[in-house]
């Protein structure tokens, strides 16, 4: 038995023998590429049609409408300042009258209108008892009916006489009526001839017209204060590196008055202190004339603005205004058709192409991005990731190229010009089309160990800074399919796998 | 990785409760078809249940052994993985340097639940589970490295899971002469046993393809079908016919073919479990949490059947005054689980340096399918009972650092 046991515990020796370390997960290092993008973003994206479109020979422009109109038309005024007294109005007989319209300012010259305001007075003296009827009849005057007023002496104090709504002339008789007939008729017992009594006239207040036919020697339509803004907000402060070769600006004007019309005004663009006007004038020096309207079509013009706005463009503006705009009729208007319902409307299209030149200038967000990192995300940081970095290529077919620095901080008082204010700074270059066409890679986006570290904090700060390569010249966007950025690459990661605690 | 690591270990140790080989035939290296007496001649060479012995019992248990092994890690390894606290280029190559294609862990138990014998006749049951499971070195390779390559492949021939387990009741009838041998020529004995089989599981792969692939083109794209076949519950059968000689005094010569019409068909909780992912074009840029596509589906299914392919085993056994030899050459006619179709040639030793102290070598050659296994075994017996234990190392001629699986048995046989 003792062999047995011997035996036994030899082979128990020789087992037991064999060490069997206890388990311990050792620490090891995997690295991992993970596909980042593969994308291509064309310029063409970029078009949402309301405000950056495609022009006709594709280059994108940015496009910002409006719209003005002229102020509120109260009326056309005339002023006759006609007195006439103490005329004798004989029995039996039928006495024609002429009384002078004309405007004591002779800027118009009535043939039809219908009055919204203005009056006269008159008053009839010396009535006796021998007549039947005594009226007085405006030949001219029609109410809303048609009809010719009359009136009738009821007595020998003045009246007044208001006219709203009454009407003057013959609507498109195309004549002007210089002077208002008065027709007096007295039917009376006493002999033929016989004085009866005596009237007077006042036509001394305005005329106003709520519609007008005729002709306006000068007259003044104020545009919708202000006229026409744009506000143009730079984003990142790109305005800084960046100078517009072109702009325009397109009005298409409709004109509802029956008036052609001289349109004045200027265009001011400011960029703080900096103003810079220009007129608005035709290619000869001269103001716009718009149409009158024919009928029931109003009439229309398009005016295009071009190298004046490109000067306007030239200081970046941060405001685009039509300051002192007007439109004003004329004696060159000639005859025409005024309804203070009527107004000038204006549709201003203010385009900027995508030629421009850039320059090699740090254009710097002002705003520092907080970077909020998981409890989860900052262990694993912490404990797995030993190094980081992007593996990134780029295609760019467009002759935009530029660097982007990314500061990162621990706290968000970055000063991309003290070092001491931030941890580190990452940069990413990509050349224009003009440098190259082919893939470039990125390759510096490389983050160390000792780099990762600082996204072991609750929260990161990253300030962005970008830089334009600068331009050969000016250079032009287009909206093509050939005229993209694309990109491609992985993160590649080194990652240590330990045991968790 | 930690939770990876974990799982690969837990379905390790997983194999190991389940790991088995057949008892005390893990003694001798599988060489024990001559040496196979009383209960277990049922199981090796039925023509070997003779009259004149006495009745052999089998206690629920006693007779059992358990494997667990894989292909490429030893004790060595495992050491050197677990005492380096980091892991540098040269020891990841250290660890993978006998990984050859695929990691492969296979587990086997069998364990006894009674048996007896009358004369020439056994009845016995006992109760075998085989387990395997194969990885691609390539996922080790993830694990370890990361994805250095832009694709990789996986199919099921590397790739798979797998466990049957069944237990059977035996019926043994042996020592039956041969008829019309010629008076010059040794006696033959022949014997047969068939057994009725009781499924108690099985689960297998029967379909598995995964691609893998990143790179900044086409971003992540990954694919994975599997279908798993699973059931709870089969009958079968299996049959066994043995021839037995003993030419000379000292000469026995032995051959049995196994698994004669065996067959197990699976009847109960049958199940296909068909399970894809799909991932397509994953960039991070367009991650969100849909960024795959998956459907797990699980139909029930038709009674299936697992065949035990036939198995052809000879036998020499040569007795020295001190000692004995044997020699057994196994034949599979097909893979499968329980069967390999690559020929096995295992031999072994015997020796009673004291008339109470057994003691037993084998060693089992290795060939493309079965790796180097040795057996020590020892123990006491008297006229009424025997209790022995084995070890058997695979990969390693003595159980050490360099064994890359392990086998214990216990036998316990009591005969009166």
């Amino acid at each position: 038995m003792k062999y047995a046991i011997l035996g036994f515990l030899c082979l128990l020796l020789l087992l037991s023998a064999c060490e069997i370390k206890d388990f311990a997960l050792p620490v090891w290092d995997i690295d991992l590429r993970i596909p980042l993008i593969n994308d291509r973003y064309y310029t063409s994206e970029l078009i949402d049609s309301l405000h950056i479109v495609s022009a006709a020979d594709s280059v994108l422009q940015i496009v910002t409408t409006g719209e003005l109109s002229t102020d509120e038309i109260f009326s056309v005024s005339l002023t006759p300042d006609v007195q006439i007294n103490d005329i004798s109005i004989p029995a039996g007989l039928q006495l024609n009258i002429k009384v002078p319209l004309q405007d004591t300012e002779n800027n118009v010259q009535l043939s039809y209108g219908i009055l919204t305001g203005g009056g006269l007075r008159y008053r009839f003296e010396d009535l006796g008892q021998d007549y039947d009827s005594m009226i007085l009849r405006f030949e001219d005057i029609h109410n809303a009916s048609g009809e010719v007023l009359q009136i009738s002496a009821e007595g020998e104090q003045w009246v007044n006489l208001d006219l709203s709504g009454f009407s003057i002339g013959s609507y498109d008789s195309m004549e002007i009526l210089d002077s208002l007939s008065i027709t007096v008729i007295c039917d009376s017992s006493v002999p033929e001839g016989t004085p009866v009594a005596a009237f007077s006239i006042d036509m001394s207040q305005a005329l106003l017209f709520g519609i007008f036919q005729g002709l306006i020697v000068h007259m003044e339509l104020g545009a919708t204060d202000p006229a026409a803004t744009l506000d143009v907000d730079y984003p990142l402060n790109i305005d800084q590196a960046v100078t517009l070769s072109t702009a325009s600006i397109v009005i298409n004007l409709s004109n509802e008055l029956g008036f052609s019309t001289v349109f004045s005004g200027w265009f001011e663009a400011r960029r703080d202190d900096q103003v810079v006007r220009v007129p608005i004038l035709d290619d000869n020096g001269e103001n716009y004339r718009i149409p009158a309207a024919s009928g029931l079509n109003p009439g229309e013009v398009t005016l295009r603005f071009h190298d004046n706005i490109s000067a306007l463009m030239q200081i970046m503006p941060y405001h685009i205004e039509l300051v002192q705009a007007k439109f004003v009729i004329d004696d060159e208007s000639g005859f025409g058709t005024l309804n203070i319902e009527n107004e000038i409307r204006a549709d201003y299209t203010v385009e900027a192409p995508f030629r421009f030149t850039l320059h090699e200038l740090p254009i710097e967000v002002d705003s520092v991005l907080t970077l909020e990192i998981s409890e989860e995300n900052r262990e694993r940081i912490d404990q797995n990731l030993i190094d980081a970095g992007l593996e990134v290529q780029v295609k760019n077919t467009i002759p935009i190229g530029g660097t982007a620095y990314a500061y990162f901080g621990a706290n968000p008082d970055i000063d991309t010009s003290d070092p001491a204010s931030y941890s580190f700074v990452k940069s990413v270059t990509i050349h224009s089309s003009q440098s190259t066409t082919d893939w470039q890679d990125v390759s510096t986006l490389q983050l160390s160990r000792d780099e990762l570290l600082l996204f072991t904090a609750e929260e990161v700060y990253l300030k962005w800074v970008f830089s334009f390569e600068a331009s050969e010249g000016e250079v032009a966007i287009y909206a093509r399919t050939s005229d993209y950025i694309a990109l491609k690459g992985n993160i590649a990661a080194r990652v240590r796998v330990e045991e968790s605690e | 990785m930690k939770k990876l690591i974990l799982l690969l270990l837990l379905g390790w140790l997983c194999s190991l409760a389940f790991a088995m080989t057949t008892a005390k035939s893990l003694f001798y290296a599988d060489s024990y078809m001559l040496r196979a007496e009383g209960v277990e001649a049922s199981y090796w060479n039925p023509a070997r249940l003779r009259s004149s012995r006495a009745t052999d019992l089998w206690l629920p248990g006693l007779n059992s052994a358990v494997s667990v092994s894989n292909n490429a890690l030893d004790l060595d390894t495992y050491n050197y993985f677990v005492s380096r606290d980091t892991l540098h280029a040269v020891d990841k190559e250290h660890i993978l340097r006998n990984v050859k294609g695929k990691l492969s862990l296979s587990a086997e138990s069998s364990i006894s639940i009674f048996g007896f014998t009358m004369g020439n006749t056994a009845l016995s049951s006992s109760t075998r589970i085989f387990a395997k499971s194969e990885a691609q070195e390539d996922i080790l390779r993830l694990a370890l490295y990361g994805n250095t390559e832009d694709s990789y492949s996986f199919n099921k021939a590397s790739n798979n899971v797998s466990a049957t387990a069944y237990s059977d009741i035996s019926y043994g009838f042996g020592d039956l002469k041969v008829p019309f041998i010629p008076p010059e020529l040794p006696e033959i004995k022949a014997g047969f046993s068939v057994s009725a089989l009781i499924g108690l599981g099985d689960i297998q792969t029967r379909h598995f393809t995964s691609e893998f692939s990143t790179d900044p083109q086409s971003g992540t794209n990954a694919s994975l079908e599997a279908v798993i076949r699973s059931s709870n519950g089969g009958i079968g059968f299996k049959s066994m016919l043995g021839l037995y000689s003993k030419v000379t005094p000292q000469m026995e010569l032995g051959l049995t073919l196994d698994n004669i019409f065996g067959n197990i068909v699976w009847l109960g909780a049958r199940e296909e479990r068909e399970y894809q992912v799909k991932i397509d074009s994953l960039f991070v840029t367009n991650f969100d949490d849909d960024f795959y596509d998956q459907t797990d589906e699980t139909r029930d299914i038709d009674s299936y059947s697992s065949t035990l392919p036939m198995e052809l085993r000879l036998a020499g056994k040569y007795d020295l005054d001190f000692m004995d030899l044997s020699a057994d050459w196994v034949q599979g006619f097909k893979e499968s689980a329980v069967t390999n179709a690559t020929g096995r040639l295992s031999i072994a030793a015997g020796l009673k340096p004291l008339p109470f102290l057994p003691l037993g070598f084998g060693i089992l050659l290795p060939n493309s399918q079965t790796p180097l296994k040795t057996s020590y075994s020892i123990g006491i017996s008297s006229k009424m009972h025997e209790f022995a234990i084995a070890v058997q190392s695979y990969n390693s001629l003595i159980p050490g650092y360099k064994s890359k699986g392990v086998s214990v048995g216990t036998s316990m046989r009591f005969w009166f």
